[in-house]
């Protein structure tokens, strides 16, 4: 999608079953929620680099499903909440309990979309800041295993 | 007079962004573009947040430069 398109707030499409469903994304007021699932993917497995669980999200061999199995109680309700806003969003005119359905029985493709929407938006246009974050953690990493040796 | 440009990349362009640097990063959208509604903040797109956000931190790299070659970024 041209980043003008994306600028506007113009959602993106994807095929679910042989449908199409676009997906608008979501606003500053929802920011917090995905630090908060940036923290979720990072403490799933914290002896991986942040920029390597986030990377996995794109790696076709590794089901989406897979990495939220592993989210706890908390996080997990974060990813409901954003799949649940995007759709609220999305297609308001539509019945809460129908749209909370589609979102529990379609998780995975939505999760994958909603992160890919709003998230590569902070990896290509936040002037490094997402990239700088992960330097942090990298460097946060590097220190302690230098300073707090094994053995 | 220093830009009140300044030092803000050392503010948004440096600082690990989380829930609270949000109120920073509103406080520094208005020294750039003027007020803004906090309604109208809350309500930006993600990807529209993130261009400005870049736009902004552009900006104050091309400052800080001109700043530097005309020793005046003291």
């Amino acid at each position: 999608m041209a980043n003008f398109e994306k600028h506007v707030g113009k959602g993106t499409t994807i095929n679910i079953d042989g449908d199409e469903y676009t997906l608008l994304p979501l606003t500053v007021k929802e920011l917090p929620l995905f630090f908060k699932l940036i923290k979720a993917f990072k403490g799933f497995k914290p002896d991986v680099p942040i920029e390597e669980t986030l990377g996995k999200l794109d790696e076709e061999d590794v089901p989406i499903e897979e990495t939220l199995g592993k989210l706890d109680e908390e996080s997990g309700e974060v990813v409901a909440q954003l799949i649940s806003k995007t759709l609220k969003k999305s297609y308001p005119e539509t019945d809460e309990e129908l749209r909370d359905r589609f979102g529990l029985k379609y998780m995975g493709v939505l999760v994958e979309a909603i992160v890919s929407l709003n998230f590569e938006a902070m990896e290509g246009g936040s002037g490094g800041a997402i990239d700088k974050f992960m330097e942090e953690e990298k460097k946060k990493k590097y220190d302690k295993s230098v300073t707090q040796p094994k053995g | 007079m220093i830009s009140p440009l300044h030092n803000l990349k050392d503010k948004i362009g440096k600082k690990r962004l989380d829930a609270d640097s949000l109120v920073e990063v509103h406080n520094n959208f208005m020294l750039v573009y003027g007020w803004i509604p906090v309604e109208e903040y809350a309500n930006l797109p993600i990807p529209t947040f993130f261009n400005l956000f870049r736009k902004v931190n552009e900006e104050i790299d091309r400052k800080n430069k001109m700043g530097e070659s005309f020793g005046s970024n003291k």
